[in-house]
């Protein structure tokens, strides 16, 4: 097995993450292979490595946006400054945090919030490595980490899908 | 501490990024405060969703990737192996001649056979597939699926006397390897668990009636190492699958450990 294939499922998911779309998903990581495979110089240390595939990735992402001529609010400057404040404790109800009500919420998240949760939950990399690959501070990963939960709670909060009722017992006859 | 930098720390504490004393206070804290205690239960269940909400296809390496039929062929011999397996009983005589440790874990071997099929994958165990016919175990191969750990490979490879130990090798999403080694070697071990650990490596052995039992992993966090270890330990001796609620700790404590720094 080469070294690059246990990572492939979870460049996927940060490439979703990035894309919402599966096929441009799967491209990208295929451009990722590609790259990591044709480099001459490839990062001896596991941690190093696994960063590094994560930072292709996201440059292929960036040239496929040049290439078609789109923007992307990823590779713009913050519209919110760091020290924005988190919301309070969310108190929607907890039912509402399922995989249907996740998924539409993320396709309604801003790039930014998507792109962190893709890295610390999808592709499951520590804040540390979040960091290299963001190529930001490692406290500024804890920062925004909470503020895009934060953001996605309240998305699922607003969200039409509500949780089944109990069933009432059946009353005795 | 000012409400940001607490929401901050719950978010750090889900997602296993705070030390030890950092982990105490939060669960402290949750301990007192209601608020904190649901903020950590939905940033918890957040996170699950997350997690599970990316199907992940089919993703080869590209052609000019190398070997791809030959892996393809491994990983099915390596799953007929597996299913093979959990229907095979029987018995190994064993002579003991082990190098044991101290505590009677053959710690560098059990090491160089993690290291064997972790390093070179699922192809690796193609000379050494058990065949039903010539290694027969009795033992109880459970299922991990509740810690994001599916079997990626099995194998027999030659115990520390010489003889064939079973291997099988469980992958993790986050690149966490585990390997677990059963084998009929003779040593101190009794039903009780040891729990040893080197450098970055924790390893757990005990003897489930003639079978000694280890359980290794490198880089794990040592809790759900423990978890884990003390799931497989049980499921061994009860030849039962592992129950509901281990099920659900063992989910649990995927969710909020870091990945394997291996």
């Amino acid at each position: 097995m080469h070294r690059l294939e246990p990572y492939l499922p979870r460049l996927y998911r940060y490439a979703f993450s990035l894309t919402r779309e599966e096929e441009l998903a799967k491209d990208l990581v295929q451009q990722c292979a590609l790259k990591s495979l044709a480099a001459k110089s490839v990062p001896d240390e596991e941690a190093a490595y696994r960063a590094w595939l994560f930072i292709i990735l996201r440059n292929a992402f960036r040239d496929h946006l040049r290439r078609n001529r789109l923007k992307d609010a990823l590779f713009q400057p913050d519209p919110l400054p760091e020290d924005e404040p988190v919301m309070e404790y969310w108190r929607g109800d907890e039912r509402l945090i399922n995989i249907l009500n996740v998924k539409q919420a993320m396709g309604r998240l801003n790039a930014k919030d998507r792109e962190i949760i893709g890295l610390v939950d999808l592709a499951g990399l520590s804040y540390a490595e979040s960091a290299e690959v963001l190529d930001i501070p490692a406290g500024t990963v804890m920062s925004r980490i909470s503020r895009a939960r934060a953001r996605l709670l309240a998305l699922i909060g607003e969200s039409n899908v509500a949780p089944l009722k109990p069933a009432r017992a059946r009353r005795r006859t | 501490m000012d409400k940001k930098t607490k929401i901050e720390r719950a978010n750090a504490f889900v997602d296993g990024e705070l030390d030890r004393a950092a982990r105490t206070d939060v669960l402290a804290e949750a301990a007192r405060n209601p608020d904190m205690a649901r903020e950590l239960a939905q940033l918890n269940r957040l996170k699950m969703a997350v997690e599970d909400s990316v199907e992940v296809p089919a993703i080869d390496l590209p052609a000019s990737g190398r070997g791809r039929a030959a892996r393809r062929w491994a990983i099915g011999l390596a799953t007929a192996a597996s299913l093979a397996l959990v229907a095979v009983t029987g018995i190994i005589a064993w002579t003991d001649r082990t190098p044991a440790t101290d505590h009677g874990i053959p710690l560098a071997w059990a090491l160089d056979v993690h290291g064997g099929w972790r390093d070179a994958g699922p192809a690796a165990g193609n000379p050494g597939l058990p065949r039903p016919t010539t290694v027969r175990l009795d033992a109880h191969v459970p299922d991990l699926s509740a810690a994001k750990l599916r079997i990626a490979h099995v194998g027999a490879a030659p115990g520390p006397d010489g003889a064939k130990a079973l291997v099988v090798g469980y992958l993790g999403t986050r690149g966490c390897r585990v390997t677990l080694l059963v084998d009929g070697g003779r040593s101190r071990l009794t039903e009780d668990p040891v729990f040893v650990e080197a450098g970055g490596v924790k390893a757990m052995a005990w003897r489930a009636g003639r079978l000694r039992h280890l359980i290794l992993a490198e880089g794990m966090e040592q809790g759900r190492f423990r978890m884990i270890a003390k799931a497989v330990h049980r499921a061994s001796l009860e030849r039962l699958p592992v129950d509901e609620p281990t099920r659900m700790a063992l989910a649990r404590s995927r969710r909020t450990s870091p990945p394997c720094a291996a």
